[in-house]
């Protein structure tokens, strides 16, 4: 028997339940239960009340115990045409005492409810929003009604409206008649046919729009603008088929100066998939567009280009970034200073200062992200330009005997990486040949990881030749590769030269008795060697018990 | 491929072997690599507030859970459809209710975002449509109120009579 209690479960994960429970189990069941779920149903500030035919029945219960402060979210269904929720809500609320509201949803409502429901907002509770304003959306889903049909009051107040849907027509109309609308948001916009050109003068007030789905043609961008010459901020997201006019700055430049002179607050989010790996996207060129003097001094509007390889995306973006809901992830990213290439992980808003000063040594770890091909082009940009990377992650990608040759080819005129990670990929002798060659040029590299890869007796050839030269490696892991003793052989003859190894990990390579014998000796005339691996081999137990009494520098 | 691992030491001193990738999910553990700087390869991660038997059933879910998209950020869009726990997910937390409670200790002090919102959805949906009385007897809660009290509750309730 547990003597775990429900009830004393910390008040967070409590209200965490409760945000799953419907607000009548919340006030009529949970509330009565006992004395500490009764405080911590009135401490519980996340409300969602819900009004439709099945709670109308206890919205006066509801009224008496809900503090409409607590409400975040008010969510009206008029799903029976007896009775009108509305003015009964009205009756027993006010709406101005909802200072948490964040979201107001309207579902099914008939048209003279919704123009009943605007005249009471214009006339008495739109002026107090506009006091309080706190409620942050007027979110009008699931509402089929013709806008331009509807007459707003002449003397309507509404200052910001947020709608699903807007077409042509209804943008018109909306601006004709809320000629006191500041903030306009529109999801989705339908404007994809040739307009007609618009009234010449309205007497539109709009300092604010928004459209998170753009999808204006771009012969169209200039007769959408024309109207709204007041516009001081523009906010514009879209996820393009193809990379178009939108990431081109000279279009943007074009519309604004012409068409927007107000505008001193221009955010965008750009994004489109890019799975085609022959025509690497140049980032260069399209943040160069945004690099103009406009963008940068008259507008104060900073451009960052990313591509992600885990998601083969690519973004262009104003920075602070104007959306939130994408999580962190490995991206190569380019901005509008004049810095080169770089890979960050780190969140995208702390970005604007820090991309001018480089810290000493950055860490790119790829690992285990399948970074294929486009991923190691965008390492080897960054690679040619930089000179503080000390440790490259490049664990568990795919990466095959052709990628090492590129990879080796960007290194070439490296001088700051110290620790390479290759391990888990499908290199085989043939790659192992291309880094041999740069390990016998290469004087900063202490580290090569190269665990789990297809490395035969060949590739220990390379690899022991390489080292006879080389004179900053300190450690190199061949975990799970397959050298056998012919692979030890080359090993045991590069130790009698090398003196600069430290650690050699030949672990899991099919090496047997005689392999290891060969090893011994060579230790013999090596003193730098500390420590030699040699787990998971196929040696016997007398030649193991024999190498340890020999030498205490082999881990078997 | 097998990716690298990390040991999870239970507070009655089992050690458990998890992918790194799976025991992330918890972003208490995540932090704990990432800003610590803990070498994944033979560090131990003691987490003193999960027993054995709880940390294998999260451990469960987490390793099949581990190629879930992360749970969107935007709170607003926040589901709070109660219908929508997986079946495999109402077959695991088919167990009694210390264990499920225990799992939603865990999944808190371990930070599993899913494991709690559908730990959490269990126990709601326990309560939901209970009176009173019945969520008592189910969780075995005492009724501390007063009788003035309850006479006081019982008169707001009754509010909801009037049609």
């Amino acid at each position: 028997m547990s003597t775990l209690s429900f009830v004393d479960f910390p008040v967070e994960i409590i209200h965490h339940i409760f945000d799953y429970c419907d607000i009548l189990t919340i006030f009529l069941s949970i509330r009565s239960v006992c004395k500490r779920f009764y405080k911590l149903v009135e401490t519980y500030n996340q409300l969602n009340l819900v009004l439709n035919s099945k709670t109308h029945y206890y919205i006066k219960f509801l009224s008496r115990c809900i503090s409409p402060a607590c409400v975040v979210s008010l969510h009206f269904k008029n799903d029976n045409e007896k009775w009108n929720l509305f003015s009964l809500f009205q009756s027993l609320f006010s709406l101005d005492q909802f200072t948490q509201l964040r979201s107001l949803t309207l579902f099914y409502i008939k048209n003279e409810d919704l123009e009943y429901f605007f005249e009471h907002l214009n006339i008495q509770q739109l002026i107090s929003l506009s006091i309080h304003l706190n409620l942050q959306r007027l979110f009008l889903s699931n509402i089929d009604y013709p806008f331009e049909q509807l007459t707003w009051s002449k003397s309507n107040q509404l200052f910001y409206l947020s709608i699903d849907q807007c077409s042509y027509e209804n943008y018109l109309s909306i601006l004709e008649q809320l000629p006191h609308l500041q903030t306009f948001i529109m999801k989705n916009c339908h404007f994809n046919y040739n307009f007609k050109s618009f009234p010449s003068k309205l007497n539109s007030s709009l300092k604010s729009l928004t459209i998170s789905k753009f999808s204006i043609s771009r012969q169209n961008l200039p007769l959408f603008f024309s109207p709204i010459h007041s516009l001081k901020h523009l906010k514009v997201i879209s996820h393009r088929q193809e990379i178009d006019y939108v990431f081109n700055g000279s279009t943007w430049e074009n519309i604004i100066e012409i068409n927007l002179p107000e505008l001193d607050q221009f955010q965008f989010f750009f994004s489109c998939v890019h799975s085609d790996d022959q025509n690497f996207i140049d980032l260069h060129l399209m943040i160069e567009s945004f690099r103009s003097s406009f963008y940068l001094l008259t507008k104060s509007c900073f451009v960052t280009s990313t591509f992600l390889p885990r998601r083969r995306e690519v973004w262009l973006f104003t920075t602070p970034m104007c959306i939130n809901n994408y999580t962190c992830d490995v991206r190569h990213q380019i901005s509008w200073t004049n810095h080169p290439y770089h890979f960050t992980k780190q969140s995208i808003n702390v970005t604007s200062k820090t991309h001018s000063i480089e810290t000493s040594s950055i860490t790119f770890d790829l690992g285990g992200y399948g970074i294929k091909r486009e991923g190691l082009r965008c390492i080897a940009d960054v690679l040619q330009n930089d000179t503080t990377i000390s440790l490259l992650d490049l664990y568990n990608n795919g990466i095959e005997n052709e990628d090492v040759q590129y990879l080796v080819n960007v290194l070439r005129n490296n001088k700051s990486l110290k620790t390479l990670n290759l391990s888990q990929n499908s290199i085989g002798d043939q790659g192992v040949e291309h880094l041999a060659r740069f390990l016998r040029e290469n004087q900063t590299l202490t580290s090569l990881n190269l665990l789990h890869n297809q490395i035969s007796h060949d590739g220990a050839d390379f690899l022991a030749q390489a080292l006879m030269r080389n004179q900053t490696l300190t450690t190199l892991h061949l975990w799970n590769n397959r050298i056998g003793n012919e692979g030890a052989e080359y090993f045991s003859i590069m130790l009698r030269q090398n003196s600069t190894l430290k650690l050699l990990d030949l672990s899991a390579n099919q090496i047997r008795d005689e392999g290891a014998m060969e090893l011994l000796d060579a230790l013999q005339e090596n003193q730098t060697l500390k420590e030699l691996w040699l787990w998971n081999n196929s040696i016997t137990p007398q030649s193991k018990s024999e190498l340890k009494q020999i030498s205490n520098r082999i881990n078997l | 491929m097998a990716g690298n691992k990390i040991k999870l030491q239970s507070n009655d001193g089992d050690t458990f072997d998890v992918d790194v990738e799976i025991a992330k999910q918890s972003a208490t553990i995540k932090t704990m690599l990432e800003d610590l700087g803990m070498s994944e390869e033979d560090d131990v991660i003691p987490l003193p507030n999960v027993n054995s038997a709880i940390l294998k059933k999260v451990i469960q879910w987490a390793t099949h859970h581990k190629d879930d998209p992360p749970p969107p950020e935007d709170d607003e869009n926040r589901e709070k459809n109660l219908s929508d726990i997986s079946s495999w997910d109402q077959d695991f937390l088919k167990v009694d209710q210390g264990t499920l409670f225990e799992l939603i200790l865990a999944a808190n002090y371990l930070d599993i975002k899913g494991l709690l919102d559908v730990t959490c959805k269990t126990v709601a949906n326990m309560i939901k449509g209970r009176t009173p009385e019945e969520i008592r007897r189910q969780f075995n809660i005492k009724n501390d109120f007063t009788p003035q009290e309850e006479e006081q509750i019982k008169k707001e309730n009754e509010w909801c009579e009037e049609k």
